[in-house]
């Protein structure tokens, strides 16, 4: 996975749109060079843990201890948004992937 | 007011009004409607013939003061499905039909002049049809600009057809003025556009001048019970917020992102274009250009879900669009152009078309390589072929069962004949029980599993697997049939399904309004009535167990990127209805 060189794609809902310039039209693509845990990239883009309260990665359930790589694409939603989407999706097949706490 | 009911025939042109009759006392909405068809319909009626019968009723809760009771159930046998059909739109309409003291009007028979058209005239006293034949032929648009010059804009609400009901298409839809009196708002599942033409009426103006917010039995009560259904809508995140803020198409990015976005004709769960036309890209256009979020519909909506969309010029287009068209005429088709999907939504609304079947028509057209899948302008092309008419025009006006018969399309994503909206069911199994089995063919407001399967409200089933599924669809269409009822939106149900004060303000506003005792058990009593009775229609007009099945390539073709199928089975599908006698 290291020679992927793909960046992130990034959806952002909602209000988390403000942290990054490019958000506000739909997916942004972000470097990344080398696997990355969710919650140290949040923090590298400014969102606070608390607003990140669903994640999909690949389309799958996601958790803050999950690892991000290039070339995949993650959605961060906050609470306001998708409704009341207070906790992640339970994709069930996703679990061995995420075994992780949100 | 007294309660009143008008039947209008059309062919002896007359009009008359009748006492309620003291067995649909209970009933508003979709419980009315679907009690006339059942006992004045015969079930084998042809339904673009003279015995069929097209019904409007405001709901129970219509014209009080309670938020987001302005719904309005239009209801005949449908001749998309063949079965019984509640349609349901927002608009002014249910509110000034409720204020005057309607609570249904009737419409029935045939004109003997095919030729002509009517315009049905109501107001508080009586109520009479007019020769019309200045409106033949026109658009929605043009034909309310007709109206209104003739009648004014000041207590006037009106509804109309366009041409696609008009020329009897199946996928014809019956259009509700908004506040703005702009025909954005529609009767659209089913074809009763297509029922309102067959009968010759073009337009029906109401005039409500005189008349004020029904008063309840309990004044107090009421106030109390309003004021709390109030607040739980405006406190809670989905209809304080989400809704007024992005609109329904919130869920574009979401429901893209849990793999569950139809794609391509229903061959792909998710689609690379979604997030350009997303929610969040949609409210940011909409301000840009002056137009406006936090829109309601009708009079008394505090969740204002709806949006004017300006064109790039900042000239009014079309309201919304709103989450099922973008999906429809967007992921569906392979478009992921705003603007294009927003005149397709305006052409629809003008034309008078069912958005949800017209954007499933154009995408099994499109797998017959009628236009190409992503091609804009081809798409809107095959719109401007239903508003003239042509033979082609006329086959994709009938939807998309049709269309799919006269191309050789083996992939028609549709149940009972009525085209599937924007929820694959083989990534969300819940929604799927609902399109199998409700009344009314594919529909997912009928039980919106889309709430409990990915959004989570009101408790959590697992949307990718078959258990639980079909009692959560039951439970969500039984508490749906009782919402359509009352005349509330459907979208308190986020705010009912998670705040039980929410729930609760709803049966006590109903009794304070009526001086009635109802319990929760009577809401659910309630649902479950209309439910048996459109199940005993369909029976009646044929349909069997063997209807209650989604398109067999949905059990067969596994669904990227979850690459599930619909595992539902069958036996459990034929269980739905075991609530009844």
């Amino acid at each position: 996975m290291g020679e992927n060189k793909a960046p992130l794609r990034l959806i952002l809902g909602g209000k988390l749109t403000t942290y990054h310039p490019d958000a506000k039209r739909g997916a942004v693509e972000v470097d990344l060079e080398t696997p990355t845990r969710v919650d140290s990239l949040l923090k590298g883009l400014g969102i606070p843990v608390k607003e990140a309260r669903v994640l999909m990665l690949n389309h799958k359930k996601a958790f803050l201890n999950s690892i991000v790589r290039p070339g995949d694409r993650l959605g961060i939603f906050p609470p306001e948004l998708a409704f009341n989407l207070y906790v992640a999706l339970e994709l069930a097949h996703n679990d061995e992937e995420c075994a992780g706490e949100s | 007011m007294k309660d009143r009911i008008i039947r209008v025939n059309m062919k002896t042109l007359t009009v008359t009004e009748e006492a309620l009759p003291e067995k649909y006392a209970a009933y508003g909405g979709r419980a009315m409607t679907s009690a006339i068809i059942a006992d004045e319909v015969p079930p084998l009626a042809v339904p673009l013939g003279p015995e069929n019968k097209l019904i409007f009723a405001p709901g129970i809760l219509g014209g009080t003061a309670s938020a987001n009771s302005g719904r309005l159930s239009v209801g005949a046998k449908s001749p998309l499905t063949g079965g019984i059909k509640e349609a349901n739109a927002g608009g002014q309409a249910a509110q000034v039909m409720a204020r005057m003291g309607i609570r249904a009007l009737i419409v029935e028979d045939k004109p003997e002049d095919p030729s002509k058209v009517y315009t049905l005239e109501v107001d508080t006293e009586s109520a009479k049809l007019v020769e019309t034949p200045e409106l033949k032929g026109l658009g929605n648009y043009d034909a309310v600009d007709k109206l209104i010059g003739k009648y004014g804009d000041k207590h006037t609400a009106l509804v109309t057809i366009g041409m696609a009901g008009e020329m009897g298409l199946l996928a014809a839809s019956i259009a509700c003025t908004d506040r703005e009196l702009r025909p954005t708002r529609h009767a659209g599942r089913g074809g009763l556009g297509a029922v309102m033409g067959s009968k010759g009426l073009k337009a029906i103006y109401f005039n409500d001048e005189g008349t004020k917010t029904r008063e309840p039995v309990d004044k107090e009560a009421f106030k109390t019970a309003a004021r709390k259904f109030a607040a739980a809508l405006l406190e809670h995140p989905v209809t304080g917020e989400g809704l007024p803020t992005y609109g329904t198409n919130v869920l574009q990015n979401v429901i893209n992102e849990a793999g569950g976005l139809p794609t391509k004709n229903f061959r792909e769960g998710s689609f690379d274009g979604a997030s350009k036309i997303s929610g969040e890209v949609q409210h940011d256009v909409i301000l840009e250009r002056g137009g406006k979020v936090a829109h309601g519909c009708h009079s008394g909506c505090v969740i204002r879900c709806s949006r004017i969309y300006n064109d790039k010029d900042g000239n009014y287009l079309t309201k919304g669009p709103e989450y099922e068209t973008i999906w429809s005429h967007g992921g569906n088709c392979l478009i992921d152009d705003l603007d294009a999907i927003a005149v397709m939504d305006r052409m629809d609304d003008d034309i008078g078309l069912d958005t949800i079947e017209m954007g499933a028509t154009i995408g099994v057209a499109m797998d017959a390589g009628i236009c190409d899948f992503g091609d804009a302008e081809g798409a809107i092309k095959l719109l401007e072929e239903v508003r003239d008419g042509t033979p082609l025009g006329r086959i994709l006006g009938s939807g998309a069962k049709v269309t799919g018969q006269c191309f050789g399309v083996d992939h028609v994503p549709e149940v009972k004949g009525q085209a599937l909206p924007a929820y694959d069911p083989r990534s969300i199994q819940g929604i799927g029980v609902t399109y199998a089995t409700s009344t009314m063919g594919g529909d997912h407001t009928a039980g919106y599993a889309i709430a409990t399967n990915i959004l989570k409200v009101g408790g959590f089933v697992d949307p990718l697997k078959p258990e639980g599924q079909v009692e959560l669809s039951r439970n969500l269409q039984i508490a749906t049939a009782a919402l359509d009822a009352a005349g509330l939106c459907i979208f308190v149900a986020f705010a009912v399904l998670d705040k039980p004060e929410a729930f609760e303000a709803i049966y006590e506003m109903i009794n304070a309004m009526y001086g009635l005792n109802l319990g929760p058990d009577d809401v659910t009593a309630l649902g479950k009535d209309v439910l048996a009775i459109e199940r005993r229609y369909n029976e009646a007009a044929g349909f069997t167990n063997a209807d209650d099945r989604l398109p067999r390539w949905m059990y067969t073709e596994p669904l990227p990127p979850h690459n599930t199928v619909f595992s539902v089975t069958d036996a459990e599908l034929d269980e739905f209805y075991n609530f009844m006698d």
